[in-house]
């Protein structure tokens, strides 16, 4: 008769639902779309030309579940939108103006009372006007 | 509460007997009627239209499914047919009279296909259970496609005898027909290798003057040969589980039985399994469910095979039949005393089962989700691809239809397509990884919305799970829902010129479902379709968020949605906040469901959303809640079958734990007496002024995480009544702008237990509703009596997301009429009566007088 060594099987670990990645790098630009880019409120359509545009780079994806990423600006939420690749988020802001200079940049879940994670960035508007895409 | 015997005062009058059970609907071409509920060894006499047709049939035991009486004729649609027993001299009353239905009227694309159970069949297999069948049809099995058992005028379910015996291997189906009307083929099952070595059968358990036994642990078809103090009383096939023998001498204590089992006569039979019988004082009372007042029979849910059963009403004998319903000679009264007796031959139990009637206590119905009439079909479709906000998706998904026989891409039913077309239902997942294929986790919902009758799509949304895509919230669920409509456009191709569809799907009568991202999504889809021919009949948004992807306030269609109490990603339960806002077109539904993850409705998504961090009922426990509540409303708002009652508390599933789902409905066209809306807490909804008494102190707030709120445990979004009373009685009485007819009515009132942001007191507090005539008489109702409320559900020891989730509660007129002096077709004012411990606040919304619809429960 012959025996199997048995491997083991790693035991199964639960998924953290409410772990955020840390921001390596935020870039903010005042950007211009060529095409009006598109965003609803309450279930109505409007679109936007021009925003600023907070981008964060983290340090390893978003966990994908229900709930997403919110990003503030000292205690203003940004409108999330598109990101690129899988560790690039974007968040518009369509009033920058309400946006005060020196302001913490921090991020959450998009859930009342969710804790938020200081990025260690602060908020600085863009230098540069109507980056293009 | 099981109570000695002894020590009460019951009426034994043998002159009452129960009338048996008819078993419902009858049909037409029916060569047997089924008969339960009567005495054990009791006569059977059925009249058809006048004349007694069948005259002192022994009934012999009413175990386990009653007797199968077979008639001289055929029964005819439009006859009226009762039954009645003769025991020990007495006679019963007839049942009520049945009228036989046309089977085309109820299954107008033949009888449903017979199930074969229980699964897999095994070599050598000797009998096959068939289920699914109606009563005096005819049933066959094939094996191979040739005939190896039949029984005509058959019970429900039915044991067929096969012979030859089953080959390993064999393809075996089985078949009914009614009026030469023929069924579907059962689903296909292949005869599997015998389970070697065969399992010791077993017993349950066997008592002193008992004449039945139980012989369990029995394999799928095989034979048991039992003895009885070592001589053998014969051999017998099953089905296969248990399988119930009558014998006679009645037993003795301490008297031995022995069985083994056997498939195939070269393997040899199974190890010999013992059972002794014990003494009559170890009888137990038997279990029984809830009962309401007006009820006309009592259920009961555990008990001794073959017993008789005694019901008293308060004292009174009502009832003396079998089980698993023993019907009553009279309606039970407001707030009764019911005892209930079990007796087994010569051994009369030591105990009764003791428990009191409620105003409220739902009955457990049929299965809304157990309708199996048709094959099942599988599709898989790719619609090419689509562009989306600079996104590209491909427009794929699963269609799962009624079919001529199961499998991939097996042709529509023939039968169900000649009779028109079949409505459809559009299911929606969320967000997760996006390597899991999603759309296949409603499997289970879509085979069983398939089999009675609807097309069932699930569309693949794994592309909008893609990072850049997912990150958009709200753009990425107005995508979503972009896809699935793009999704309902080809299925409109499928249906203009495809080979499996065409002119088969009804797109006027389409309902949705999504679940998390698809929860807010379908809502969505109803606000955004604008295909032709489409009308969005319902919408089930199960743990959605709510990311403004809508309007927030679903209408035009029939809404739902689920709340897992213990969901540990939408742990906001966002749906709260779409039911409110919803409008009742023509219902809405809220089930908030304790022990309940967000995940575990969809099969594909295997962890834990707490992390364990919650106790959590099992998966299987979730997929239920989906199937029956999910297939009730499907087949209510879309269909139009009477599957009601499940959206309004009037009766509950079976096989789901109904003691952790807590219900909020509301229908169009109800008075609305206050729902804290648009006015100051002086006056309600009928501009009518309240009054607080006794130290009552109430004030509206909004029901919603905003500034302002009671306390930060209300999640929904909308205003009501918070009440708290320094004093145990404090009232809150709102008055009516004419008076109110109570007879055919009931009062309905949202609420729920405030909890407080910190401690959950260890016992529950109550309140009582008043309604009060023009004389100023009131008459109360506990809401002890209608459930209970429910504890708020414990989430502290893993985030601070413990809400204060109101639920529905029904006050039906009936229970007021208990205080005789009361005028009940004149109602002037409503009371809410802070009847538990003082400075407990209780919240409160929607209070309505409700008409009840005829025939409701």
């Amino acid at each position: 008769m012959s025996f199997d060594t048995a491997g083991q099987v790693p035991p199964r670990r639960d998924v953290n639902l409410w772990h955020l990645p840390d921001v390596l790098a935020v870039e903010v630009h005042h950007v211009r779309f060529k095409k009006p880019r598109r965003y609803t409120i309450l279930g109505k359509d409007n679109v936007v030309s021009e925003a600023v545009e907070i981008t964060i780079e983290t340090s390893e994806p978003f966990l994908i579940r229900a709930l997403n990423p919110a990003l503030f600006v000292g205690d203003i939420a940004l409108i999330p939108t598109e990101g690129e690749g899988d560790r690039r988020y974007r968040f518009l802001a369509f009033q920058p103006d309400d946006l005060k200079p020196g302001a913490a940049i921090s991020i959450a879940w998009n859930s009342p009372g969710a804790p938020r994670k200081e990025t260690g960035f602060a908020y600085q508007p863009p230098e540069q006007r109507d980056e293009e895409r | 509460m099981e109570v000695p015997r002894d020590k009460l005062d019951v009426r034994d009058n043998p002159k009452v007997i129960s009338p048996p059970i008819l078993t419902l609907p009858l049909y037409g071409c029916a060569s047997a009627v089924n008969v339960t509920g009567y005495l054990p060894h009791a006569t059977l006499d059925i009249e058809v239209s006048g004349a007694i047709v069948v005259n002192g049939f022994p009934g012999g035991s009413p175990a386990p499914f009653g007797a199968t009486i077979h008639l001289p004729n055929p029964l005819v649609a439009g006859q009226k047919v009762r039954a009645r027993q003769h025991h020990a001299g007495v006679t019963s009353k007839w049942t009520s009279l049945a009228i036989v239905r046309d089977h085309t009227a109820d299954y107008p694309a033949g009888p449903p296909r017979p199930e074969l159970f229980p699964t897999p069949l095994y070599k050598c297999g000797a009998r096959t259970g068939v289920n699914n069948l109606l009563v005096g049809s005819n049933v066959w099995i094939t094996a191979d496609g040739a005939t190896v058992g039949a029984v005509n005028g058959a019970n429900n379910p039915q044991g067929v005898n096969v012979s030859p015996h089953y080959q390993q291997s064999q393809h075996v189906r089985a078949l009914a027909s009614l009026c030469n009307d023929p069924s579907p083929p059962s689903l296909e099952q292949i005869v599997q290798p015998p389970p070697l070595p065969l399992p010791t059968p077993g017993f349950d358990p066997i008592y002193d003057g008992g004449t039945q036994l139980v012989v369990n642990t029995i394999v799928d078809g095989a034979t048991f040969t039992l003895s009885r103090g070592g001589v053998s009383q014969g051999t017998f096939a099953c089905w296969g589980g248990k399988c119930i023998i009558g014998l006679n001498p009645p037993f003795t204590a301490g008297e031995v039985f022995t069985a083994t089992q056997e498939l195939c006569p070269g393997d040899g039979p199974s190890g010999s399994g013992t059972g002794t019988v014990l003494p009559c004082s170890a009888l137990p009372a038997p279990q029984v469910a809830p009962v309401q007042d007006g009820d006309t029979q009592v259920d009961l849910t555990d008990f001794v095979w073959g017993s008789e059963i005694k019901v008293f009403v308060n004292l009174v004998k009502t009832g003396d039949g079998s089980g698993p319903v023993v019907a009553l000679t009279a309606p039970v009264p407001h707030d009764a005393r019911i005892d209930v007796w079990q007796i087994l031959g010569s051994c009369q139990g030591q105990t009764m089962q003791e428990l009191y009637s409620h105003c409220v206590a739902p009955p457990v119905d049929g299965d809304p989700s157990a309708l199996d009439l048709f094959p099942v079909g599988t599709h898989e479709y790719d619609g090419g691809g689509t562009d989306i906000d600079g996104f590209h998706y491909n427009i794929r998904g699963s269609i799962f239809y009624p079919a001529d026989d199961d499998g991939v891409d097996k042709p529509f039913n023939t039968r169900l397509a000649s009779i028109g077309r079949v409505p459809i239902i559009v299911l929606v997942h969320g967000a997760h990884s996006s390597t899991t294929p999603s759309y296949q986790g409603y499997d289970y919902f879509q085979y069983q919305l398939a089999r009675m009758g609807f097309v069932a799509v699930s569309v693949d949304e794994r592309e909008t799970d893609q990072s850049p895509d997912w990150s958009g919230w709200t753009s990425n669920i107005v995508r979503r829902a972009e896809l699935a409509i793009a999704s309902i456009g080809f299925v409109q191709q499928l249906d203009a010129n495809g080979p499996l569809f065409q002119g088969r799907i009804d797109f006027a009568r389409l309902g949705l479902m999504g679940h998390s991202r698809g929860g807010d999504c379908v809502i969505a889809v109803a606000e955004r379709i604008a295909l032709p021919g489409v009308t969005v009949k319902a919408v089930l948004s199960l743990a959605p968020v709510n990311s403004g992807a809508n309007s927030g306030k679903p209408h035009g269609y029939a809404f739902m949605t689920f709340l897992p109490a213990a969901d540990g990603d939408v742990r906001d339960n966002n749906g709260a906040q779409f039911y409110d806002q919803a409008q009742p077109d023509p219902t809405k539904t809220q089930l908030y469901i304790y022990y309940a993850n967000h995940n575990y409705f969809n099969r594909q998504w295997l962890n834990d959303d707490t992390g364990g961090g919650l106790p959590i009922m099992s998966r299987p426990d979730h997929e239920r809640i989906l199937s029956t509540y999910g297939c009730a409303f499907f087949r209510h708002t879309v269909r139009g079958d009477a599957t009601g009652d499940y959206l309004i508390g009037t009766a509950l599933p079976p096989g789901v734990q109904n003691q952790n789902i807590h219900l909020s409905y509301d229908v169009v066209g109800v008075r609305v007496v206050d729902n804290y809306e648009g006015h100051p807490i002086t006056i309600d909804s009928e501009v009518q002024p309240t009054a607080q008494s006794g130290g009552l102190v109430a004030r509206d707030f909004p029901f919603a995480q905003v500034p302002g709120a009671f306390n930060t445990s209300f999640f929904g979004n909308t205003t009501g009544n918070v009440a708290v009373s320094k004093e145990t009685g404090g009232d809150f009485r709102s008055q009516l702008s004419g008076r109110a007819n109570l007879t055919h009515a009931e009062i309905r009132v949202r609420a729920a237990e405030v909890f407080d942001g910190q401690n959950i007191p260890p016992l529950p507090t109550s309140f009582r509703v008043g309604a009060e005539d023009g004389a100023g008489t009131i008459s109360w109702v506990s809401i002890d009596d209608v459930g209970g409320l429910p504890r708020p559900f414990d989430r502290r020891a893993f985030d601070n997301k413990t809400k204060t989730m109101l639920s529905t509660f029904r006050f039906p007129g009936r229970c007021f009429a208990a205080e005789r002096k009361l005028r009940i077709a004149d109602i002037r004012a409503i009371h809410l009566n802070l009847s538990g411990d003082a400075n407990r606040p209780i919240a409160f919304d929607d209070l309505e007088i409700v008409k009840h619809a005829k025939g409701s429960k």
